[in-house]
């Protein structure tokens, strides 16, 4: 699994590179317009500061990265989804993230799709922007009351 | 196969199983409780479980999100005497089929217990329980190597030696899990069985990825297990779905349900599917009143649940009351939760597919949160899956998600009337401020509530972020029903823990029997049922 997530991720690194935007001057979208390709970022800069229990944005990990053109709020997913594949990431890293600005309620969050240190590269979203760090839908066994009770 | 269960012994290393210790844990976020006192009455014991069960979970372990569908066979009298069971799973990785060779249960008079499954390695499962009924229960595992909830019904042996002949006629079924890229995927449908081992026709819907298909054709086979299948009523099967081959295990309740595990690693994807009953319409004039609904899936911004309420007539959809837990900030905080209408609602419409399968939409357009829109299918005029398929400000699915949709029926409902002995099983995720850990946990326990609305009771639970298992903990907390309970309703349970956890949630009425319940805190998206067991 880890190795095709892997493997992915460089396919999509290499696609987002040909499609990005350098700059999305744009108004940014509320999260609950979805994700696109056509108004992805590449952010270049330094991992200023690392918050893994965001009061700001998604639930899960933010990085607050230094670019060019000030610090932005990322949301990476899960930090221990990044661990798991291989990339910690710590304050004075050198990153690469594709992603999108929304807008979250009254916050803006720039939310990752693919995050690379180095040479490591991890998609923590689907080009669709579907969240992989908890590998896709969980539908809760819960939810589904026609499986339960004893109906023959 | 052993190793799919015996590799588990080296996960979670982290989770320290809580003892009812004072209030002096807590370090690196792990919980303490206090214990909740032993129950005093109720129909249950070991002898509740006496013949063949057949269960189905999913969570997560060290390899991501994971199955497993099985049967286990139960003495009567607190032992397990075989079973085998079907996990997909990324620490095997694949899926393995795996042989029950012993256990033990236990289930106090209130309906909870504990149930381990050992397998022919000598591994171990270990799982809380609690019976809904005489012949069906709810769980979650609590043995510190993974997270997971799930449920298990009571099988027809009897039938057994005639699968797959006895699987005949229309059959809806919901099948959801992670596709072969780790994305969230979302099947939901209908097929008519032949009664000879195959599927001559059927329709249906997928949510892959934020994509969805709209209606498919349908075809297949399904085939016993030369192995299990006299034993466990375990078979395979495979789904044609518009040329696409899916395979499934499955295993038989009896003709008119079997529950199903993908087989298609890395793709996993587990649900039922179940007969369908009573007199489908074919217009809306025949889908009329009050249903409620539950949700589960993954949207932009992680975990995604929504409980809610429709009334339906005549092709129109009014009274929407809906709950969205979506991971995703609103206001001050990462708050998560958004009550609809958040603005005004419009364009509410539901149709019906003329042909008598059973398929229908619904979607309604609240003007501060989007559209939502569904896709159903009845598996009798009362009850139906569901498929989330919402576009909210966009024009494509911002959401993957299905669940379960109800006609409300026994109203008016009342606080008093909810007094009684409920069995609850919640899932969902939570984010804890000590570790800054995200991850999966898992609830399942039991309560009374007194007519005044005033609830007490046991739980244990997985979690995660918290590493942490506890089991056998003191709750408490309120249920107030409003008006006459068809709307949201407020549902507050506070857990004995150290430190102390109170979720709030809200609650939707489906009948005397069947509560839903979706978070409404931050830090955490969580959503569940809840069953009266006595």
């Amino acid at each position: 699994m880890k190795m095709i997530r892997m493997s992915l991720g460089a396919v999509w690194l290499a696609s987002a590179f040909l499609l990005s935007a350098s700059a999305n001057a744009q108004q940014a979208p509320s999260l609950r317009s979805g994700y696109s390709l056509a108004r992805e970022v590449n952010l270049v800069g330094t991992v200023s500061s690392i918050v893994e229990d965001s009061q700001t944005g998604p639930l899960g990990t933010n990085v607050m990265v230094q670019t060019g053109s000030g610090l932005v709020d990322v949301h990476v997913g899960s930090a221990s989804y990044l661990k798991l594949n291989h990339l910690e990431l710590a304050s004075g890293d050198s990153v690469r993230i594709i992603g999108e600005n929304f807008t979250s309620g009254t916050n803006a969050v720039f939310v990752a799709r693919i995050v690379q240190k180095g040479t490591t590269a991890v998609a923590v979203r689907s080009p669709k922007g579907m969240p992989l760090w908890r590998n896709g839908t969980r539908l809760q066994a819960t939810a589904k009351t026609q499986s339960q009770g004893g109906a023959l | 196969m052993s190793r799919s269960i015996m590799t588990y012994s080296a996960l979670f290393a982290a989770i320290v199983v809580a003892a009812f210790t004072c209030a002096c844990g807590g370090g690196g976020g792990t919980i303490s409780a206090n214990p909740a006192p032993p129950p005093t009455s109720g129909p249950y014991s070991a002898s509740t479980l006496a013949g063949t069960y057949a269960f189905e979970m999913s969570g997560q372990d060290q390899g991501g999100f994971f199955a497993r569908i099985g049967s286990f066979a139960a003495n009567g009298a607190g032992g397990i005497t075989g079973g085998v069971l079907d996990l997909s799973s990324g620490i095997v990785p694949g899926v393995a089929t795996v042989t029950i060779t012993s256990g033990t249960y236990m289930i106090g008079t209130n309906g909870k217990g504990t149930l381990s499954l050992v397998d022919s390695a000598g591994e171990t499962i270990g799982l809380s329980i609690v019976m809904t009924s005489t012949t069906a229960g709810l769980i979650t595992e609590t043995d510190g190597t993974a997270t997971a909830s799930g449920n298990f019904t009571v099988q027809d042996a009897t039938t057994f030696a005639s699968v797959p002949n006895n699987l005949t006629g229309p059959y809806v079924f919901d099948v959801s899990g992670v596709d072969p890229n780790g994305a969230g995927e979302s099947f939901v449908g209908q097929f008519a069985a032949n009664g000879a081992g195959g599927i001559t026709t059927g329709v249906v819907d997928v949510n892959d990825d934020f994509t969805a298909s709209g209606p498919l054709p349908v075809t297949g086979t399904f085939a016993a297990d030369a192995t299990y299948g006299s034993t466990f009523g375990r078979g395979t099967a495979t789904l044609i779905l518009n040329g696409t081959t899916v395979n499934f295990a499955f295993y038989a309740v009896g003709a008119g349900r079997i529950r199903m595990l993908r087989t298609n690693f890395p793709a996993t994807s587990v649900g039922d599917a179940v007969a369908q009953t009573g007199t489908i319409p074919t217009a809306t004039s025949g889908l009329t009143g009050s249903f409620a609904f539950i949700l589960a899936g993954s949207s932009l911004s992680g975990s995604d649940v929504r409980a809610g309420r429709v009334s339906l007539s005549s092709g129109t959809v009014s009274n929407v009351q809906l709950d969205d837990d979506d991971s995703s900030a609103s206001g001050s905080g990462n708050s998560n939760h958004t009550a609809i209408p958040a603005g005004t609602i419009s364009a509410s419409t539901y149709t019906i597919d003329p042909s008598g399968d059973g398929r229908g939409t619904l979607t309604f357009t609240d003007s501060s949160a989007g559209t939502f829109s569904f896709i159903f299918y009845l598996s009798s005029p009362t009850q139906a899956v569901i498929q989330d398929v919402s576009t909210g400000s966009g024009t494509l699915p911002i959401i993957t998600a299905d669940g379960s949709m109800q006609m409300q029926t026994g109203n008016p409902f009342s606080t008093a009337g909810e007094a009684g002995n409920w069995a609850f099983n919640w899932s969902g995720e939570s984010i804890n401020g000590t570790t800054g850990i995200l991850a999966e946990e898992d609830f399942v326990g039991q309560y009374t509530q007194t007519t005044s609305g005033s609830i007490s009771g046991g739980v244990d639970f997985t979690e995660l972020s918290a590493n942490s298992v506890v089991t056998g903990a003191a709750m408490s907390g309120t249920m107030a029903v409003a008006g006459d309970g068809t709307l949201r309703n407020t549902y507050s349970i506070t857990l004995a823990t150290s430190p102390s956890s109170t979720l709030n949630f809200a609650a939707y009425l489906v009948d005397a029997n069947t509560i839903f319940v979706v978070g409404v805190d931050t830090h955490r998206t969580i959503t569940g049922s809840i069953l009266r067991n006595f």
